[in-house]
């Protein structure tokens, strides 16, 4: 199942109410943020998680999607610039 | 499998080593027929006829005019991105440039070139245009191929300095137009006095 991640009713982003021991069944509740990498969409989680697998290499990350250099590495920018507007 | 996207914008899917084999297989196709069209090449984009033109002077025209513009190029996007890379740009003028060989053909092939002669050899007098309706038919084809091939060689040129520098916002896409299309009148005139 995916993680929602924005409201589906007025689009601001969600945070986290509760969670489950899935071993005890104890509920925790409080009114969390969600951690920066979550707040992503799935596609840009995906981005991060093949950069980290390609260790680093945004040619290697080129060359295993078919696209070109430039057009992954204006991906990573996308998403840097993305992240920092999440961070302010 | 190639569909409108990959040859729009060839730039965004195959590596540099392949577009760079590809321009420079063009670069030296257009070369060859200027010099068989007796056409100089005096900026990206734009060709006038030279009687007695050599092999190796084609071939200069069109390296000063693919020079100049890679350079231009390559000082505005770094404006634009710093992190642009040389090669990125250099792949943009040798391709946006591809369709230009066969512009020179169409214009050779379809009678364009006739005419524009006949009108240009008579003195004041209104030019003797023998012209029917099936004698047309090659010129409209061969305008409509050129414009085609012309707006291609143009959106190859945007898209591949899109990518290359990740552009924009609509201020970058405007000095982007408007600094091409200065260049490119700016560089007829100034290849004038190179004495090539």
């Amino acid at each position: 199942m995916k993680l929602p991640i924005v409201c589906p009713s007025c689009e601001n982003s969600l945070r986290v109410s509760q969670m489950k021991c899935d071993q005890c069944q104890t509920d925790v509740n409080g009114n969390y943020e969600l951690p920066l990498y979550l707040k992503l969409n799935r596609d840009d989680q995906d981005f991060i998680l093949e950069f980290f697998l390609s260790s680093g290499s945004i040619k290697e990350m080129a060359k295993q999607a078919g696209n070109s250099y430039p057009t992954m590495r204006n991906k990573m920018d996308d998403l840097i610039e993305k992240i920092k507007n999440l961070k302010s | 499998m190639m569909n409108w996207q990959t040859l729009s914008n060839p730039f965004s899917k195959f590596s540099e080593k392949q577009l760079f084999l590809f321009g420079l297989l063009f670069f030296s196709i257009n070369s060859l027929v200027c010099f068989y069209t007796s056409t100089k090449m005096d900026s990206i984009f734009h060709f006038s006829p030279q009687n007695n033109l050599s092999l190796s002077g084609a071939f200069i025209f069109v390296s000063v005019s693919h020079a100049s513009a890679i350079l231009f190029l390559f000082l505005l996007a770094l404006l634009v991105n710093k992190k642009t890379r040389f090669i990125d740009i250099l792949n943009t003028v040798l391709l946006s440039q591809a369709p230009n060989f066969m512009v020179l053909l169409s214009i050779k092939y379809s009678g364009l070139e006739t005419l524009a002669n006949n009108i240009n050899t008579t003195d004041g007098s209104p030019p003797s245009l023998d012209l029917n309706a099936i004698a047309i038919i090659p010129f409209v084809v061969g305008i409509c191929l050129m414009l085609a091939l012309i707006v291609y060689g143009f959106v190859l040129i945007y898209n591949g300095f899109k990518t290359a520098t990740n552009l924009k916002k609509g201020y970058q896409i405007a000095l982007f137009i408007i600094s091409l299309f200065l260049f490119i009148t700016f560089h007829q005139v100034y290849i004038q006095y190179l004495n090539l």
